[in-house]
């Protein structure tokens, strides 16, 4: 008896984890594939383009007034012609304005706001997304808390917190003590861009142009001042380059990459760890850390007509005079300095 | 009979020394995916100035998914300046020549290239085209996968590290729900990608190049010598190749492609089979030029080993279980008296699969597919399975080592019947 009660013990032992299974098999609960997102595009400006073009196709030829609309969900609009907000006051709908946009200081929106016109934000506003496709003007210590895109040129002065995105399709110039996320602009300067070596028309070749096939060196570590070098680097460890050196290649290293003042590098910069760029410096391609990313005054990062960027996954910090053509990213703090 | 026995014994520690090492090898992977810091892949480079490519699908009778793919690639996010696609007709009898030819009047990136001459199979097909494609960068899929738009631009991104040789994306199976198999396929999918070749990036190691969803750069691959047409897994052969020359190979997590799993349990065997049979090769060929190999980290080195080695596991446990089945009938059981009987079944049941277990359900967590890990205690019968049809491969890879026989290259078969809507 004891055998059989023990044998039996054993049978359900081994059959219990496969109720479960047999279950699921026969449910289906969970048998559709991994969602893949077919349509995909790597777009910095994603947000807002898809903002854009839901708002346009809710709201099509409405007057201006209040509107009960449906987005993603229902949502009620303020429509206007010219908004103006006066000062301290709160707009708890989302503000669709036919024309320019004007918000004295102190002002809260809520809810996400689209202009069509030029929109000026005035000092210590709240946001929460704006999309604009005309220039925009932020005012210092201004906060968004989603994004901010402009069809035309960007100027945020100072003490500002960017959010998680903000773009445009011109010039987006940031001034000193502001936090950002995800930057792009064409090119995206940080103040005092007085610094900033020129010579744009010069360097606007491509990488692979300037250099096609080169050879490879590896286990440099220490390049001294004025070196000159035609060939692709790949340092196994830290990587330090000396001042106005130049290199025609692309460099990648397991380590940390320190560059001295007024270097030239005409190809991508890889790295490990964090990447340090001196004053004055100008790298033409993409420069990559798995760390952060610190970047001095006066450094020019990609060439004109050409989009490059700038990925730091533990932090980017900009000093002033920093112009870089295309795309900054990091999953860190981003920093003007 | 005492030595017999004696060896016998040795031979079981030895299976369960192995087993404990896999063991540890992939709690370090599941452990590093779940706590600890990750590396960022390269997708989120924007750059305007991406190297040309040349998309690369050998098909042989291909008639029932050469479209579906085809259709994807012309919509592909890329500039069509620096884009070819360049499907391989490679001794069709169907109608996959017609296809191809219809698909490359009305598109002009389309550059079919019909073979009917020379050796037939994929390292052939693909060596005959790089001769003729013209980007710097091959990418390469098998002609049932389904790339979504953007997926050429986030592999290509890679190769802006002038230190990438090539790059290996995620291969997600899209009939999922078909039948059992296909069910617990996508689970071995789910922990071998989102977590093995994922921690392989994260820890610097050595992730593989699959032979699809993916690519490597053209110029310095032929100069290698491309491809062995004699060998099964050409993947796995390019991976080492590459890597003992110094160029590493990349994992992309979010380079993901849908592919047609096998159906049918026959199909399945001769697949395993093939790639235990070519992967083995790969071991007999890379196990020296690994271990010498001048810009391989150690650990680099530690984790080749144990891919290299990863299909020469199941023979060895499959003669493990041998050998127990003999020592219980000699009476010499007494060895797995206590903790040697328990660590002895926890080893077996945790190699599911080439993932095992906790990795799985671990890949099912982190994908958010929370119903499918109930699933596991299935991954049992699917170890029983690969553990024979891998040990065939094995020993099909020693007779092939030692009688320098012609392999032949064998299509997986296709089960698609109508156009996918996942890729529309």
């Amino acid at each position: 008896m004891l055998l059989v009660l023990c044998f039996v013990l054993l049978a359900i032992l081994f059959v219990l984890p496969f109720i479960p299974a047999a279950r699921e098999i026969r449910r289906k609960d969970d048998a559709t594939p991994l969602f893949i997102n077919m349509n995909y595009c790597k777009d910095p400006r994603y947000f807002a383009m898809s903002f854009r073009k839901l708002m346009l196709k809710s709201i099509g030829n409405m007057s201006p007034g209040l509107h009960a609309v449906t987005l993603s969900k229902q949502e009620t609009v303020q429509i206007s012609n010219n908004a103006r907000n006066i000062a301290g006051t709160v707009t708890e709908n989302i503000l669709y304005s036919l024309n320019d946009l004007e918000s004295e200081n102190n002002v809260t929106f809520i809810k996400e706001v689209y202009a069509r016109g030029n929109v000026f934000i005035g000092e210590a506003n709240r946001l929460q997304a704006l999309a604009c496709d005309g220039d925009v003007h932020v005012r210092k210590g201004t906060r968004f808390l989603r994004w901010l895109d402009a069809e035309g040129y960007v100027k945020i002065e100072e003490d500002c917190q960017l959010g998680v995105s903000t773009t445009c399709g011109r010039e987006l110039s940031i001034a000193s003590r502001c936090n950002f996320t995800r930057l792009y602009g064409y090119p995206v300067v940080t103040a005092n861009d007085a610094g900033h070596n020129g010579d744009d028309a010069n360097s606007a070749v491509g990488d692979s142009a300037i250099f096609g096939v080169v050879p490879t060196e590896r286990d440099i570590s220490d390049m001294p001042p004025h070196s000159l070098k035609n060939c692709n680097i790949i340092a196994e460890g830290p990587l330090s380059i000396g001042e106005q050196s130049v290199i025609r290649g692309h460099i990648k290293s397991h380590g940390k990459v320190v560059t001295g003042a007024s270097v030239t590098i005409m190809g991508n910069v890889f790295a490990e760890g964090d990447i340090e760029i001196g004053p004055g410096s100008r790298i033409m391609g993409t420069v990559f850390s798995q760390g952060s990313i610190t970047v001095r005054h006066g450094v020019t990062i990609g060439t004109p007509d050409r989009i490059k960027s700038m990925v730091g996954k533990k932090g980017i910090f900009l000093e002033g005079g920093v112009r870089v053509y295309g795309y900054i990213v990091t999953e860190g703090k981003g920093r003007v300095a | 009979m005492e030595v017999v026995v004696l060896i016998l014994k040795a031979y079981l520690l030895f299976t369960i020394a192995v087993m404990v090492l896999y063991s540890i090898r992939h709690f370090i992977f599941t452990l590093n995916r779940l706590f600890y810091e990750q590396r960022i892949y390269y997708q989120d480079i924007i750059d305007s100035e991406l190297k040309s490519v040349s998309v690369l699908i050998p098909m042989h009778n291909e008639e029932k998914v050469a479209a579906n793919i085809l259709n994807l690639l012309v919509e592909a996010d890329y500039d069509m300046d620096k884009l070819e696609i360049i499907p391989i007709n490679d001794f069709s009898k169907d109608r996959t020549r017609e296809i191809l030819d219809g698909y490359a009047a009305r598109y002009p990136i389309i550059k079919p290239l019909h073979r009917y001459e020379g050796d037939r199979g994929k390292p052939a097909a693909l060596n005959a085209a790089m001769e003729k494609a013209a980007g710097e960068i091959i990418i390469v899929f098998d002609a049932d996968y389904l790339p979504p738009k953007g997926l050429l631009r986030s592999i290509a991104v890679c190769f802006n590290d002038p230190e990438v040789g090539a790059v290996m994306g995620r291969v997600v199976p899209i009939n999922t729900g078909k039948n059992i198999l296909t069910r617990l396929l996508d689970l071995e999918r789910t922990g071998g990608y989102q977590v093995d070749q994922q921690a392989r990036y994260n820890l610097k190691l050595m992730p593989q190049y699959g032979g699809t969803v993916g690519g490597f750069r053209k110029k310095e691959v032929m100069e290698l010598g491309s491809f062995d047409t004699k060998v099964l897994a050409e993947d796995t052969e390019l991976t080492y190749r590459l890597s003992v020359n110094g160029w590493k190979v990349l994992y992309a997590n979010r380079a993901e492609c849908y592919e047609e799993a096998p159906e049918e349990w026959s199909v399945r065997a001769r697949q395993i089979r093939r790639w235990s049979r070519g992967h083995n090769d790969v071991m007999f060929r890379y196990f020296f030029p690994l271990i010498k190999a001048r810009h391989l980290s150690f650990c680099e080195k530690f984790d080749g080993m144990f891919l290299l080695l990863v299909y020469l596991v199941p023979p060895i446990l499959l003669m493990g279980f041998i050998d127990s089945l003999a020592l219980f009938f000699l009476g010499e059981m007494e060895i797995f008296a206590g903790i040697f009987f328990l660590v002895f079944i926890g080893a077996y049941n945790t190699f599911g699969n080439f993932a095992p277990f906790y990795q799985v359900g671990t890949g099912c967590l982190l994908d958010g597919a929370v119903h499918r890990v109930l699933l596991l205690p299935l991954l049992l019968f699917n170890f029983f399975f690969n553990m024979w049809y891998i040990s065939r491969g094995f020993f099909d890879a020693i007779l092939d080592t030692l009688t320098h026989r012609k392999t032949h290259w064998q299509k997986t078969e296709r089960f698609r019947t109508t156009s996918s809507k996942a890729g529309r």
